[in-house]
């Protein structure tokens, strides 16, 4: 296995660290909508959508890797050959989504989380609520189609 | 537009006909009666008129309204009663409504019913309670066999103790001898909690007897009145608690019975919530001896009927053009293909009276940027479906789901349109299963292009129809200012933002159009701002002819965020159908085997609904963001106020006159 491969590899690890920030985030709008149906009036299934907005990174990140895996063999059987300069393209492809990723959807968590509160002390705000907390995922997609951007431009082999 | 025009209405008539004026106006359910608390803040007024009013009646209704609504609680927890998805109103006719109405009575006491039944109920509960409590606080004592009522004899007193499980029985019972007090101290159970002790002693040792056992943490057990032993107490309360349990299972089963009077309920509720806004709405009338006024808002369009009706009566009554400082109430009216998407604009904020209703432009928008965003065949065809069936099988005439509904209809309509040109069904599904089950792959070619190939085409294409859409949104703001007479900050405002932004595409891309077109877009530009420059001297007064140089840095930087927003018309696009084929190559990845298959099935079924659920709300949510950031950031300013009719505000049943 060449060193391009590895550094292709790593650049896939590095993308679906976006998972972090999401499992972060999906972890902070959960104790806040455990904390709200403890108590007030809220129903799950405005927590649980509010709950679910940071997982997307999670999900953007684990793109990136996949097609970054396809692209160099490791996933599908055959091993391309990758020079180490593509490898390292493939692996800064992998940082965009990766690092903000990770801190886009700390921040929708806490969104999300504040969210949660409003739709438990008033009716009808959920709508409010998902696009305030939806406000931060633009910058994840950013960074998403800055990565997809860089990802196509690379071609091996 | 599509805001409804309103007229101002004022009306005073006399105080013997006022039930039933009002009773008509309640029917016709045009008018929006305003509070007179304004009339009464005005010397000249207050010394005419006092405040109307029937607060007594309404408080009446009001406790009837919430005793039905506890009586549907008991309902709906016991009476498994079914409850639907979605809130249908039953209709009822005028006629059958006045039928129902002259059976209040028993409708009260079918009410009275329901609340006795449940009372009985949550008494049967407590009682099992505090007997099982009981019961628990004696099983240790099971072994003192002496009835409890057996507190002495003439000369000996036997008593019954805890202490600590710490404490040393025999040391204490030692201690006792040792003092020279004969007594009996017997330890009857021990947990780990406590000890549990009986102490009996002569009634002249009492005291030294007590000195003596408090050092070892003796206290008094607290058994209540009880007679007879332990053990037959037990029984006894087991036998009641059994008693009780079949008691809440009888009135438990009742209350199932009376699940029948679900409807007179809902009625009833209804019926007395009408007579409560009745009497309630007194309260926002003024009157003297014999009459009464109040003031209103009409749409125009009701004119004639609100003036049919008031003819009927003794009374003097105008409409009036609403005047500049009015607060008119905003009433939404649309063509039925463009009326769903206005709990969209409600959910932002709606339009103040004096504005453009924003909701039959962006509906276009809304639909196509979902598709794009959402594009997919197989999913849009689901959504289609869906919501479809939900329009259909659940009666819902009015109300924002069924509005949400229908935009998702259409929504998927749109995706299903866009999955076709993207040649995206379920991803790569055609793909990947004519690959790993079929002898080579088949493509499910695209119509126009794939976005994942032409990424920065799909880019420029979207950001592309970011511009469109944002200049519609400036070309209202310039509609609006022009209908003001302000063509001067039109042109400010907007056209010169056309010319600069138009000329600096042309300038960066035109390279690629024509020979000429670069330089026309630069000359565009430069005129653009050269009058960005100019035209605020002529327009701001003061300080603010400087203005012009802030509004370019502004402008630029403001439009061009806006513009690059709709990138997220590729990034949800791509991540929709990417994700959608990733799904499908894990899936394939177990290859053609049975196992294979079995896993193919599995995680295509996991795997596509996370995606749909997932990308349906992104794209809907992002839809609207474009909507409310971007779109209404060029010329909306909300804040309205819903128009609040007069009405049969109800909540289960639709009271319909006959003929309508």
């Amino acid at each position: 296995m060449s060193t391009g491969i590895v550094l292709a590899i790593l650049g896939a690890a590095i993308a679906a660290c976006a998972g972090i920030g999401s499992a972060i985030g999906v972890g902070l709008a959960g104790e806040a909508a455990d904390g709200v149906m403890s108590g007030d009036k809220a129903s799950f299934g405005s927590t649980l959508v509010l709950q679910a907005l940071p997982g997307t990174q999670g999900i953007y990140g684990l793109v990136i890797a996949i097609m970054i895996m396809t692209k160099v063999g490791v996933l599908g059987g055959n091993l391309a050959s990758v020079s180490t300069e593509q490898g390292l393209a493939l692996l800064v492809a992998g940082i965009p989504i990766g690092i903000i990723g990770i801190l886009s959807a700390i921040s929708q968590g806490k969104a999300a989380a504040a969210g949660i509160m409003l739709v438990s002390k008033k009716d009808g705000k959920l709508g409010q609520a998902i696009i305030y907390a939806v406000m931060v995922e633009t910058y994840a997609i950013l960074a998403f189609i800055v990565s997809f951007l860089m990802y196509s431009g690379i071609s091996v082999g | 537009m599509a805001i409804v025009k309103m007229n101002k209405l004022s009306v005073i008539g006399m105080n013997e006909e006022k039930k039933s004026l009002l009773k008509d106006l309640m029917d016709l359910g045009v008018v929006e009666i305003s509070s007179s608390t304004d009339k009464l803040q005005d010397e000249e007024w207050r010394k005419l008129v006092v405040r109307d009013g029937d607060e007594t009646t309404a408080a009446q209704y009001d406790k009837e309204v919430s005793r039905t609504e506890a009586a549907l609680d008991v309902l709906a927890r016991y009476g498994e009663v079914k409850k639907p998805l979605f809130n249908v109103k039953k209709t009822i006719s005028a006629e059958d409504s006045l039928k129902l109405a002259s059976q209040g009575e028993k409708f009260r006491q079918e009410v009275d019913e329901l609340i006795s039944l449940n009372d009985q109920l949550n008494e049967a509960f407590s009682q099992e309670n505090t007997d099982n409590n009981l019961i628990a606080s004696l099983r240790p004592w099971t072994s003192y066999e002496l009835p409890l009522e057996e507190t002495h004899t003439d000369r000996i007193q036997l008593r019954l103790g805890v202490c600590p499980p710490t404490a040393d029985v025999n040391a204490a019972s030692e201690a006792l001898e040792a003092e020279g007090l004969p007594c009996v101290l017997t330890e009857l159970n021990r947990d780990k909690d406590q000890c549990y002790l009986s102490l009996w002693y002569f009634t002249e040792d009492q005291e030294k007897v007590f000195d003596v056992v408090k050092g070892c943490g003796f206290t008094l057990a607290q058994l209540g009145e009880l007679t007879g032993t332990v053990s037959q107490n037990i029984e006894r309360l087991e036998a009641e608690v059994a008693d009780l349990a079949a008691r809440r299972d009888k009135l438990t089963a009742d209350i199932k019975d009376r699940a029948s009077w679900l409807e007179d309920l809902h009625f009833y509720h209804d019926i007395n919530g009408i007579r409560r806004d009745e009497a309630r709405i007194r309260s926002k009338l003024v009157k003297t001896e014999s009459t009464f006024t109040f003031d209103g808002w009409v749409p125009v369009a009701a004119n004639t009927a609100v003036s049919q009706l008031l003819e009927k009566y003794t009374c003097w009554f105008q409409f009036e053009e609403p005047a500049e400082d009015d607060d008119i109430p905003t009433q939404l009216s649309n063509k039925s293909f463009f009326e769903p998407a206005e709990f969209i604009t409600r959910m932002y904020s709606l339009p103040n009276a004096r504005e453009v209703d924003p909701t039959p432009i962006f509906t276009f928008f809304y639909i196509l940027f979902f598709g794009i965003m959402f594009g997919d065949v197989g999913y849009g065809l689901i959504l289609m479906v869906a919501t479809g069936l939900v329009i259909k099988r659940s009666g819902m005439k009015e109300g924002a789901v069924l509005q949400l509904m229908k935009v998702l209809f259409y929504s998927g309509i749109s995706s299903v349109i866009w999955g076709f040109l993207f040649g995206s069904f379920f991803g790569d599904l055609i793909g990947a299963v004519t690959e790993t089950f079929g002898s080579h792959r088949i493509n499910f070619s695209p119509l126009w292009l794939d976005p994942a190939q032409k990424a920065m085409f799909f880019l420029a294409f979207s950001c592309g129809l970011g511009v469109i859409h944002l200049f519609v949104g400036m070309g209202i703001k310039a509609y609006e200012e022009i209908k003001d007479g302000k063509i001067l900050e039109a042109i400010n405002d907007v056209f010169i933002w056309y010319l600069i932004v138009i000329g600096i595409i042309l300038w960066i891309f035109g390279g690629r159009v024509g020979e000429n077109a670069s330089a026309i877009g630069k000359w565009m530009s430069i005129v653009g701002f050269v009058l960005a420059i100019v035209l605020p001297i002529f327009i701001e007064k003061g300080a603010g002819k400087g203005l012009g140089l802030w509004n370019i840095y502004s402008g630029v930087t403001g439009n061009l965020s806006d513009i690059l927003s709709y990138s997220r018309l590729l990034g949800l696009g791509l991540a929709s159908s990417s994700i959608a084929t990733v799904i499908n190559f894990l899936a394939t990845m177990g290859g053609k085997g049975f196992a294979g298959i079995v896993m193919f099935i599995l995680i295509e079924l996991f795997g596509h609904t996370l995606n749909f659920a997932i990308n349906a709300l992104g794209a809907f949510v992002h839809s609207c963001r474009l909507q409310f950031v971007e779109f209404f950031g060029k010329f909306y300013e909300g804040g309205g106020r819903e128009f609040e009719p007069f009405k049969k505000d109800t909540k289960f049943v639709n009271i319909v006159e006959e003929g309508k």
